[in-house]
Formats: C-alpha cells, structure tokens, sequence
C-alpha cells in the first residue's frame, strides 16, 4: 500500500535538494573565496539551523494548506493572499485580543474566509482558479496595506504580544540541539506535528480517500456517492484556514512580532512551488519547506556578514531556489489528475 | 460473403428457453420515464419492467437514451417524470448512494475508476468502514478477495488498477457493485472495450452472477451479444422503448429492424477487385510519442490501389503513431515511408495532401473540424490558400460557396447549407463533413481513422458506401477501428498491430474474429488458431 514517501522520490527530493543548496554556497563562496571559512561557521551554528525551521514554518503551514486543496482537484494559487491576510489579522488580532492565540484563531478565520471566496469562485462558479488566485493575492495585498495604513496610522511600530520560545526541561539545554531544535515556539512544534497527522489523514482514513478520489476522478467519486462540490468546498475552507494560520507564524517568525506591508513578499508562492516539489505527499513538502527555510536563513546571514555580494541578490536565493527546484522537479511531478478542473455534476 | 456476415450468422444464440415470468416477481419497473435536456427529449415515457434473475438487455443506437435511462435509475440522473419502482415499491433515486442502498449497481461505459489508486482503495471508496473514519483496509481485503477469486481477478489487491488490463479493470467495477450489496447489475456497453475471448469471460460471469441470483441489465448496440447472452431485450429507438423482446422468440433481423425502424442491410454491398499496385509503403517505420515512449517499433505497411487493408488492435498499440507518421504529423526517427516510389519521409503535410494522401481522424470534433466555423470553410481547410478557392491571396468566396454547394448535396450532409457552423450539426453529419474533403478530390490514398465512431447505422452505412466507392475508383484505403466488426466488413486484408508492428496481414476470407482476437492480445502467428469459418460463440 501506499508508503510514506517512494524511495525514488525521496532520494530525488534529499539529493536535488543538497545540490541545490550546494551550488548556491559554492556560488557564494566563488565570489569571495576568502569568505570560505566564515561561512561555513555560518551554516554550522546552531542559529542557522533554528532561523531556518522559524523561517520554514509559514511555508510549511501554507503548503500544507496547498496541498489539502490541491489534493481535492482545486488548485490553490490563492495561497500568497491566505498568508498575507492571515498575517495581518494575526498581528491586529493579538495586538487588540491581547494574544497571540487570539491572533490565530483569527487568522485561520481570515484564511478560511478567503478560502471560502476562492471556493465560491472555483467550485460554484467554476472560473478559471488560477485567475480566481490571481484577483485574490491582489486583493490581499490591497487591503492588507489599507487596513494597516488605517489601523496603525501613526506609522509607530507597534510589536504585538507574540508566541514566546519554550523552555522543554532537559531539551531546551542540550548543547547545539537545544538551540536548533528545542526551544522555538509552540508554533513551529504544532506545525511539525501537523505533517504526520495530515499523512495520516489522507492514507489511512476515509475522509483522505475521500478526498483524493474527488481531485483524480470526481465522476468516479460521485456515482460512489461522493458530493464532489460538498467535499471540494471543505477541502478548499480547510486550505484557507491552515494557510491562515500560516501568517500568525510568519508574525512570530520576525522576533518583534510586527506586520508590514506585503510582509509575505512571495513566500505564498514558494510554498504553492513547496507542494509540487514535495510531490503532493506531506512528508516531501515538509522537505521542500524546510529546503526554503534554509535558503531563506541562509540569504539573511550572509546580509549581514556582508559577503560583499549586493543584498538584492541575496534577497533573490529563496525564489532561485524555488525557481531552479519546480524546472527540475516540473518535468516529472504528476499531481492529482483532475487539479484546476471544474466539476460539473450533468454531461 | 463478408467476414462479418459470415460472422453474425455464424454465431448461435445460446439455446433459450422461452422467458416465463410466471412465479417471478418484478425487481425494477419505470413508469412513463421522461429526461430532457435542454430541448432535447432523452427518454420519452419510457415502461420498463425488469423481473427478478433475468438478464435483461437494454438494445438500441448510439443516443437512442439507453444509458440516459440507466443513470436515471442509478441517481445520476433525475427523471422529468415518471415513477421508478424497486421491488414494487415507489421510490426517489436523488442520488447513486440512494441506488445502492437499494441494491443497484452500475458498471459505466466509462470505468468510474481512479487509475491511481490500488484496487482495494478502489472498492472501498466512499463507504464506511467499521472502524471510521479509519479505512479498515485490512478487513475489507478478507471480503473482496473471495470475490476476487470467485471471478478470476488474479491481481494482488494492492495493485494500481491503472496497471491492470481493461478486462481486469471490468472486474473491479463488477467487484465494487456487489460489495455494496447490488443485486441489480447494470452493465453500460460493457464489451465496448473488451477482446474478443475477454467478451466470453464476461459472458460466463454474467451468467454465474445470474444463476446467483443477481438481476442484470446490460447495454449494447450490438445485435449479437445481446442475443447470446440475455433472455428478454428491450429495444429503444430515439428515447421511446420500441418493444420488448423474448431472446428465444426472436431473430437479429427483427432486432435490427426494430433498432432502426426500418429494413437494414447487416453487411456492407462489395464486388470483389484485384488490387492494383503498392501505393504506400511505411518500411521500418519507428517512433515515439510526445512523452517518449516507443510507438511504432519497426513497422512495415503497404497499401495497394484499388484495396482496402484493415487494422485491427487494442487502442494504443501504435495506431495513433501509425496515422501521424503517414500524414507528416509524427516525425519518424528510423524508416522510411514511400509514395508511388517517391521518399515523402520528411514531406511536410501540405504536400503530402496536395500529392493526394488524406485522412480522416480519429476524433472528428477535435481533429478533424474546426467546430465554430463553417460547413463551406471546413470542406476547405487543406485547400483554401490556392485557386481556384484564392487568387492574388484573396479568398475567391464565390467559387467556394458554389463548390460547397455542390459538395454538401453530393455527400448528403443536412442540411444543406454550408454557410452555417459545423457545430450545429449532427454527429453524423459532421462526420460526413470530414468524409467529404477527404473524399472529394478522389485521392490516392484513405487512412481513416473509426470513421464511424458514434454514428448511428444510416450514417454509417452511408460512410461505408462511400469508402468502398472511393476503392472502386483505385484509392488504397487503410481503415483503422476498434469495431472488429467494421474492419470485418470493409477490409479486403486484414493486419492486426501489436505494439508498434504488424504481428500479421492476411486476406479477409483467411481469417477470423478469434484468429484477429489471439493476435491482438499479443499472440504469436503460429500459435493462433486457424480455419476461415472458426469463429467465437459466445456460450453456445
């Protein structure tokens, strides 16, 4: 039956994934050979690897989100707008609700709602989804900079309350580890936790069949009886709330919890790239966000040793990473065979 | 006599015994059953009534409301009008679940199944299983296996079942309606896909799930089938039921008038002709599709004037490439193909059509018309840059509006008017659209590809009619068609294609269905069975 990720594809994901990153460096490190030995004291810090899983999280989250819809048939280009509205309501709500909790749960609200129009759009009405997408990444982007302007006219940059690192007793004090790995947010650990129970969702129960069924063969799911358009629409509603959320943990991932205007800058994208480089499985895209996450960390650190490279090139490494992964991964990647396809339930 | 007359008069109906539905009760009755869509009446106060353990067979064309009328039943559909009755009692199918819980299974023409997902996913999709919302596979495997073995489904219940053979698959369908309880089996066109020997397997578990108790209504426009295997038949004609039929007590004439409403021809009119010279030649021919898997793997093929070659194949074993490679569509990347001794490998398509090769394809609306724009502009589509149809690169529309005219009267196609859109015409007459110009300029060479598909027996008769004329007049024409029957009646030799070469060519008169069958499912030649009259009985 269905195992957790193929071989094949797990071999191709971890060795495209380490050359990708290795021609990056050896990029880096060809423009200031002399660079070599502060760099590496880069990657091997313990802070590399911590910023890299904070700056995994959205993406993880928003992939997970991507991936949900995208499994029932309906293509979830919409994910940048779910990131960047979330992002907002998180920051507003928890700075208003007192909360970061607060602002959560309101920014899945946020998501679920903008999953709800990019339903409405793609499963009701049956337009174009990648156009649906398109109208409501720009929509969020408009908005998000009015509400901001409006809410915060002063311009005074205001941190709201925002999830504070754990201590895990014993954990958190392990030398290395505890500061890569095991004193974050409960964000992050909600987020990890989230890949085995999605997996699990999706292969070993009947919802996941369910679901899966209605994005490869909708005809074939309703005359077992399925309500495509019912299943669809949970699926997609579902989708916005997780892509929702995946603001409040872009929020938290900058350490004074702040927003600012297009705070998600694409990473909505990579996220939807993180799916197809993952190959639709949960486990694959938790690689291909943390490979982004890396890319991302990386880029940062290298700003600030000033390796001499012009920052705007820097600035570019996450989206040159998604862009070299989804060429290579493209060519082969077959996703559900009915995505972007409206259903209709007569001839 | 043709292959096929001598195929449909050879095959004996099973020995019947007359249909007594005395001491059986009713199962499924409609009651003045209305579907419209959009205008067009689907079925029009269709009386059906089908008695328990029976194998009722639903007869008649391609949209005369068979599967229409089954969907209703099954949910998929809701009826206009009417009343449908389960075991004598009123109900509402709003939904394929409300069928099932009330025992109806439906096999679809179509298989209802996801290529991706193994087969025991496959069976046990949209129930619930003891253990929900957990799949509970484990559980459910002990159950479908014994109907696995029960019908010869000899495949791990873990495999992809886009990875089994098309009769396979046809089990799984079959295994996923009794798995929900069906004792109503509808089985929509089933043989549609199926080998010749797959068809008797299919008969044989037909009639052991009857014997079993389970009622089954099956779907054919095939006179044959139906008569083999079911013991009363009701035929449609344009959404109204025309009668209903005692298997025992009736012919295939009969049938076959009462399909079409009025005395048919069961067999295409053809004089024998000593065929001319080799007029195409593929020699070696190789190639790969778009995704780069081999297609055609050293094919050779000649074509004589005067000749029609049939080929006979499962879908994909290279036909599509074949087609492709002979109008300039497909490159080749070894061979080499010949025209009236002149290399037209690397010809491109204008060429090949102005030297006189045509073509009709496959798919009629994808291929071969160009639907929003008219019936004159489609006739034209090869031709219209040069004169008389252009002059000085303008478009000369008297010249083509008259020779419009006069084609659309002479091929027959309604109405005739050739300024209106290709769109707005019937199936059949589409396809005489594509007929006509391949026809009209008396070409050397035919490739047509089910040039009837989805037509109803006039209109097919009618484009037959026509290919065997184009013959007469010296054409070499290869006929490419999944119906065996189409390629039994046309051809005058027959090839079967077996990934990407020709197993074999033979005379019409020296072959037969089952010879065709064994070598299409990939046998070798000298293990086929052999002897002209031969044939596959089904059940006899």
């Amino acid at each position: 039956m269905k195992t957790l990720l193929s071989r094949a594809a797990l071999r191709n994901s971890v060795f495209y994934g380490g050359l990708i990153l290795a021609l990056v460096v050896a990029l880096v490190l060809a423009w200031r050979t002399t660079m070599v030995s502060s760099i590496l004291a880069i990657v091997i810090a313990p802070e590399f690897v911590r910023a890299a899983l904070i700056a995994a999280t959205p993406l993880l989250l928003a992939a997970l989100g991507g991936l949900i819809s995208e499994l029932s048939g309906v293509l979830n280009m919409a994910l940048e707008s779910m990131m960047l509205i979330g992002a907002f309501t998180a920051y507003t709500a928890s700075d208003y609700g007192h909360s970061p909790w607060v602002g959560l749960i309101a920014a899945a609200a946020a998501g679920l709602l903008i999953g709800l129009l990019h339903a409405f759009f793609s499963i009701t009405l049956r337009s174009n989804q990648i156009v649906s997408a398109v109208a409501l990444n720009l929509f969020a982007l408009a908005a998000t900079a009015l509400g901001f302007r409006v809410l915060y006219a002063s311009g005074v940059f205001v941190s709201a309350p925002g999830f504070e690192p754990l201590h895990i007793p014993f954990l958190s004090d392990l030398p290395y580890l505890g500061i890569a790995l095991f004193s974050h947010n409960i964000l992050i650990y909600l987020a990890l936790l989230l890949v085995p129970i999605t997996w699990f969702i999706l292969y070993k129960t009947s919802w996941g069949l369910t679901l899966r069924s209605v994005g490869e063969h909708p005809l074939a799911a309703s005359t077992m009886g399925i309500n495509v358009t019912r299943v669809r629409y949970l699926a997609v509603l579902l989708s916005g709330a997780v892509a929702g959320m995946s603001g409040s943990a872009l929020v938290s991932a900058s350490n004074i919890n702040a927003f600012q205007e297009n705070l998600s800058a694409g990473r909505g994208f990579i996220a939807f790239a993180a799916v197809i480089f993952g190959r639709w499985n949960p486990i694959g895209i938790s690689f291909g966000a943390i490979l982004f996450g890396l890319g991302d960390a990386l880029q940062i650190r290298l700003q600030a040793y000033g390796v001499g490279v012009p920052y705007q090139l820097l600035l570019m490494l996450p989206y040159l990473i998604t862009l070299v992964a989804l060429v290579t991964f493209m060519r082969h990647a077959h996703g559900p065979a009915a995505s972007g396809q409206p259903y209709t339930e007569e001839g | 006599m043709t292959g096929a007359a001598a195929a449909a008069q050879s095959v004996s109906p099973r020995r019947h015994q007359p249909f007594s539905t005395e001491g059986r009760a009713p199962v499924l009755e409609l009651r003045q059953v209305v579907k419209k869509f959009a205008g067009l009446v689907a079925n029009d106060r269709v009386d059906l009534t089908v008695f328990a353990g029976e194998v009722h067979a639903l007869l008649g064309e391609n949209g005369a409301g068979k599967s229409t009328l089954m969907k209703v039943v099954y949910g998929l559909y809701q009826a206009d009008s009417g009343e449908i009755l389960v075991k004598n009692q009123r109900v509402t199918i709003r939904t394929p679940q409300v069928a099932m819980a009330l025992g109806i299974g439906m096999v679809h023409q179509h298989f209802m199944l996801i290529p991706n997902f193994s087969i025991i996913e496959n069976v046990v999709l949209g129930l619930k299983s003891n253990q929900y919302p957990l799949l509970g596979l484990r559980q459910a495997m002990e159950r479908v296996q014994t109907f696995a073995d029960d019908f010869g489904l000899n495949a791990p219940l873990a495999t992809k079942v886009g990875d089994l053979t098309v009769g396979q698959q046809q089990k799984v369908e079959i295994i996923k309606a009794l798995y929900r309880g069906a004792r109503i089996l509808i089985l929509d066109e089933p043989t549609a896909v199926l080998l010749p020997q797959e068809t008797d397997e299919l008969f044989r578990l037909a009639q052991k799930l009857r014997d079993g108790g389970v009622t089954i209504i099956f779907i054919s426009h095939k006179l044959k089938e139906v008569l083999a295997i079911s013991d009363r038949i009701t035929v449609m004609r344009r959404g109204r039921v025309v009668r209903t039929f005692d298997t025992a007590r009736t012919t295939a004439t009969e049938l076959a008038e009462s399909m079409v409403g009025q005395s048919v021809e069961l067999t295409v009119a053809k004089d024998p002709r000593q065929p001319g010279a080799a007029c195409l030649e593929v020699r070696n021919a190789c190639a790969r599709d778009g995704q780069g898997r081999q297609k055609l793997d050293g094919l050779h093929l000649t074509l004589r004037a005067g000749e029609i070659q049939g080929l006979a194949g499962v879908d994909g074993n290279g036909q599509q490439a074949l087609v492709e490679s002979i109008m300039g569509l497909r490159g080749l990347y070894q061979g080499d193909i010949q025209f009236r001794g002149l290399d037209i490998t690397r010809t491109a398509t204008a060429e090949r059509l102005a030297a006189g090769l045509e073509h009709i394809p496959e798919n009629r609306q994808t291929e071969g018309l160009v639907l929003g724009m008219s019936v004159a502009d489609n006739l034209l589509l090869d031709t219209f840059e040069s004169p008389p149809y252009a002059a000085h690169g303008l478009r000369q529309f008297k010249v083509v509006a008259a020779d419009a005219q006069r084609v659309t009267l002479q091929f027959d196609i309604r109405p005739p008017t050739p300024e209106v859109e290709v769109r707005t015409l019937s199936g059949g007459n589409q396809q005489k659209v594509v007929v006509a110009r391949a026809l009209r300029t008396n070409p050397a060479v035919l490739i047509a590809m089910q040039p009837t598909r989805g037509l109803d027996v006039g209109a097919a008769s009618y484009i037959h009619k026509q290919i065997v004329a184009a013959r007469d007049r010296g054409c070499a024409v290869l006929i490419i068609s999944s119906e065996l029957d189409e390629i039994m009646a046309l051809s005058d030799v027959i090839s079967v294609i077996y990934e990407g070469r020709l197993v074999e060519t033979r005379p019409a008169a020296e072959t037969n269905l089952s010879r065709i069958g064994f070598l299409m499912a990939g046998g070798k030649p000298e293990e086929a069975p052999v002897g002209p009259a031969e044939e596959i009985t089904y059940l006899t």
